[in-house]
């Protein structure tokens, strides 16, 4: 059976979920609720996390665009949503199984309806993979999601349009998604490296032929890791072998 | 009581649809059937009186320390059985519901009871890691501080003194009595204006009302209850503690900005027509006069409509008909609002001759030749007015101090520059920020009498939330861990409330969170780049159990 999870806000899609009860109208019995105070407090980590867990789904259900109870939560999580969808498309997921619903406390309609064609839509997209290879790429992606960097620039996005980057320079829509998306890609190859020396040290032409990317470009990325204390030298020997630093 | 969560779980069957759709034999037997579980139980009505002292019986036998109820919503049932465990002693936060009624039996015809039994194993997982939580409540100076000493602000500070508070009142300009007593006494009714000189001295002899005129607020820190504010008087800059801050800034009437050739003399505001109407001095006795509303207002750039201009036409157009009785007075207007209890003003305007011509946006009145030219939408005909004063009616402006205000007190205006109510049709007066309270013309062109009103209202709303003797708020708060905060400042972009605030670099650097103004919504958490904050009831650690739970059955 397909299994969705919600994460709905008190305000919007607990009361539209409420009401739909109320008023008898029908969904898929698929929908695993867990409520929130306000949709901005769902974690792009909490997304993948439960697509690690099993989830087939993710929807998100908030208040309306512009009418949020807390202002301005949901248009947040909107864009948190868009980047974890990009995240997924770029390690071979269906993007759409991550989605967002933003409705007002009376929309018990809406709400029904758009259960009922997440999980059609789901169902059309056929079960996912789920083999080790599939989750160890999920789990990087949630690191990547939980890395300091990722999280400042979709933080950032919807503002830096208006206000500029730090240096005060206009940003444009694209070019702003042009390199949060090339950002997003080489975080996820730091991150797939420190992963493999987590357990063990390893030499770079061991990481590099593991992961299939050029030994240059794991040498680059350790030697940066190396710089921020993320990664230490574990063995001189030839070649030499490097362990993650846990923190 | 050991470490180790022990949890009762009450199931309940009150409608036919539960009784129907769900297996409680099932459900009961899975829900036992997890680790921190040690009592579950069917009932047909938890949330009343039976139930409820049913509860406390298997709290005290079972030695449960915190409770899943699955029956009703949240957001219904969340109180009853909340007061019910803080009566057996045991932490409100050590409760989690589950909607059977509205969100398995009355949804789901097929698969009711997997899902509930899901929705339980949830709420289990999240409960046996929730945190008793304790109430936030912060203390209040029993003082306030007005700002703009115009009707409403000297009103509301009248009130405040009377329920035995301190009140400082801040004036930008040089006397007290604002827009009504400087520009526009002729606003008020006859009774209105003879008042105002009184509630003026009212004020000016209070002691226990600081009166500073000349003098701006330019700074505002700290929180509700304990506002810390900067004042700018000519005394040089003056600091002051005050627990409540009432914004009666008020709004101002738009520029002519040269409509209609504007000179002040053929063509005249409002506002100037009245200095002359009502001035014993003046020796202007014009003949033909011309009223046109709506000027420069109620267009795309100011689409709202000011509410208090075509009063101020009718009272004034009667008022000339009665001092120059042989002169003509006309009123050009589009539509008329005349908000309550004007009816005798239209009465009045009528009986004294007043004559109207309504006019379409799209063709508004034209002057040529000396005369002003339009089509009356009412006869469809075309009408020409010889005139020698034509009076231009312009509608209202947020005032700038109302802007200045909002911004140094971060509380949200509208595109207008106004200070709207935060949810008007719900929540009528609610104030725009805990602590801080708006009266007046600040949320929006009002008459002098609703401005009253208000003033009345906002006062007493303040003082009853000083008397109280603070302020208080639920616990459910974010928190800043700040060995991991790295001073980005992205939580303070992404808080609707103004609730999280950086230090500066030389104190530190670090977020804090202002908790009185927290509403706990979560937003800075999920985006914290450092993971330094963590939400009250809605942590990770508080969330994760119930994803892991939704998916492994």
């Amino acid at each position: 059976m397909t299994k969705m999870v919600g994460f709905v806000c008190e305000w919007g899609g607990y009361t539209a979920a409420d009401l739909a009860g109320f008023r008898g109208i029908s969904y898929p019995s698929s929908l695993r609720t867990i409520r929130v105070e306000c949709t901005g407090r769902v974690d792009p980590v909490w997304m993948i996390d439960a697509i690690i867990a099993g989830a087939d789904g993710v929807i998100i259900i908030g208040c309306p665009e512009g009418d949020s109870r807390h202002e301005i939560g949901n248009f947040r999580v909107h864009e948190r949503v868009r980047w974890v969808q990009k995240g997924l498309e770029m390690i071979g997921e269906e993007p759409r199984q991550v989605r967002t619903l933003f409705l007002s406390s009376e929309d018990a309609e809406v709400f029904a309806g758009k259960i009922g064609e997440f999980e059609k839509d789901l169902e059309s997209y056929g079960p996912p993979a789920r083999d080790e290879a599939a989750l160890e790429k999920l789990r990087t992606l949630r690191e990547v999601f939980a890395e300091e960097k990722i999280r400042w620039l979709i933080g950032r996005g919807p503002d830096m349009a208006a206000d500029g980057n730090s240096f005060g320079e206009p940003v444009t829509a694209e070019e702003y998604d042009e390199d949060v998306e090339s950002i997003l890609k080489s975080e996820y190859r730091r991150i797939s490296i420190l992963r493999r020396l987590r357990d063990e040290a390893r030499s770079v032409t061991d990481v590099a032929l593991q992961l299939g990317f050029s030994a240059r470009e794991v040498m680059l990325d350790i030697s940066d890791l190396i710089g921020v204390g993320r990664v230490a030298i574990e063995g001189h020997e030839d070649p030499p072998v490097f362990k993650e630093v846990l923190m | 009581m050991s470490d180790e969560p022990r949890i009762g779980v009450l199931l309940c069957s009150c409608t036919p649809q539960m009784r129907e759709r769900l297996d409680f034999d099932e459900i009961t037997g899975f829900t036992s059937s997890i680790e921190s579980v040690v009592h579950v139980e069917k009932h047909p009505v938890w949330c009343l009186a039976p139930g409820l002292a049913r509860l406390k019986e298997i709290i005290q036998e079972q030695e449960i320390d915190r409770i899943v109820v699955a029956g009703c919503s949240y957001r219904t049932h969340k109180q009853i059985f909340a007061k019910a465990l803080e009566e057996s002693d045991i932490n409100p936060y050590l409760l989690e519901i589950v909607n059977l009624r509205d969100q398995c039996a009355a949804v789901h015809p097929e698969g009711a009871t997997t899902r509930a039994k899901d929705q339980i194993g949830m709420a289990v997982a999240r409960t046996a890691v929730l945190e008793p939580l304790e109430e936030i409540t912060v203390p209040a100076e029993q003082k306030a501080l007005v700002i703009g000493g115009g009707l409403s602000g000297l009103i509301a500070a009248g009130t405040l003194a009377e329920a035995d508070c301190e009140v400082i009142v801040v004036e930008r300009e040089g006397a007290l009595g604002g827009y009504f007593s400087r520009n526009r006494p002729w606003r008020l009714r006859k009774n209105g204006q003879e008042a105002l000189p009184e509630i003026i001295a009212g004020v000016e002899s209070n002691p226990s009302i600081e009166k500073l005129v000349s003098s701006r607020v330019t700074r505002v820190d700290g929180r509700p209850g304990e506002f810390d504010i900067t004042i700018q008087s000519p005394q040089g800059e003056m600091h002051a503690r005050v627990g409540v801050i009432l914004v009666a800034t008020g709004s101002a009437t738009a520029p002519a900005e040269g409509a209609y050739n504007h000179d002040g003399k053929a063509v005249k505001t409002q506002e100037e027509f009245e200095r002359i109407l009502y001035s014993d001095e003046s020796t202007e006795k014009p003949l033909s006069i011309v009223m046109i509303q709506c000027v420069g207002s109620r267009n795309d750039e100011r689409p709202y409509c000011s509410r208090v201009c075509c009063l101020d036409a009718f009272r004034n157009a009667t008022s000339a008909k009665q001092k120059w009785p042989e002169s003509e007075v006309a009123i050009l207007f589009r539509d008329l609002e005349m908000g309550c209890l004007t009816e005798r003003d239209v009465k009045h305007a009528r009986e004294a001759g007043v004559a109207f011509h309504r006019f379409d946006p799209a063709t508004p009145p034209l002057v040529e030749d000396g005369k002003v030219k339009l089509v009356d939408t009412m006869t469809g005909k075309e009408v020409s007015i010889p005139y020698d004063l034509i009076v231009l009616s312009l509608g209202e402006i947020s005032h700038e101090g109302t802007r200045e205000t909002a911004e140094i007190l971060k509380i949200s205006t509208d595109v207008f520059g106004f200070v709207p109510e935060p949810t008007i049709r719900l929540r009528p007066q609610e104030s725009a920020g805990r602590g801080i309270y708006v009266t007046g013309a600040a949320h929006w062109p009002i008459t002098p009498e609703e401005s009253m009103y208000q003033a009345f209202e906002m006062a007493s709303r303040a003082a009853t939330d000083l008397k109280k003797g603070g302020f208080s708020t639920r616990p459910i708060v974010a928190f800043v861990d700040e060995s991991k905060c790295i001073g980005c400042r992205l939580c303070e972009s992404m808080c609707a409330w103004g609730a999280i605030r950086v230090s500066e670099p030389e104190e530190g650097n670090k977020a804090h969170v202002q908790e009185i103004l927290c509403k706990g919504c979560g937003t800075c958490v999920a985006a914290c780049p450092a993971l330094a904050i963590r939400a009250a009831h809605y942590s990770d650690e508080q969330i994760l159990p119930s994803i892991k739970a939704a998916v492994t059955s």
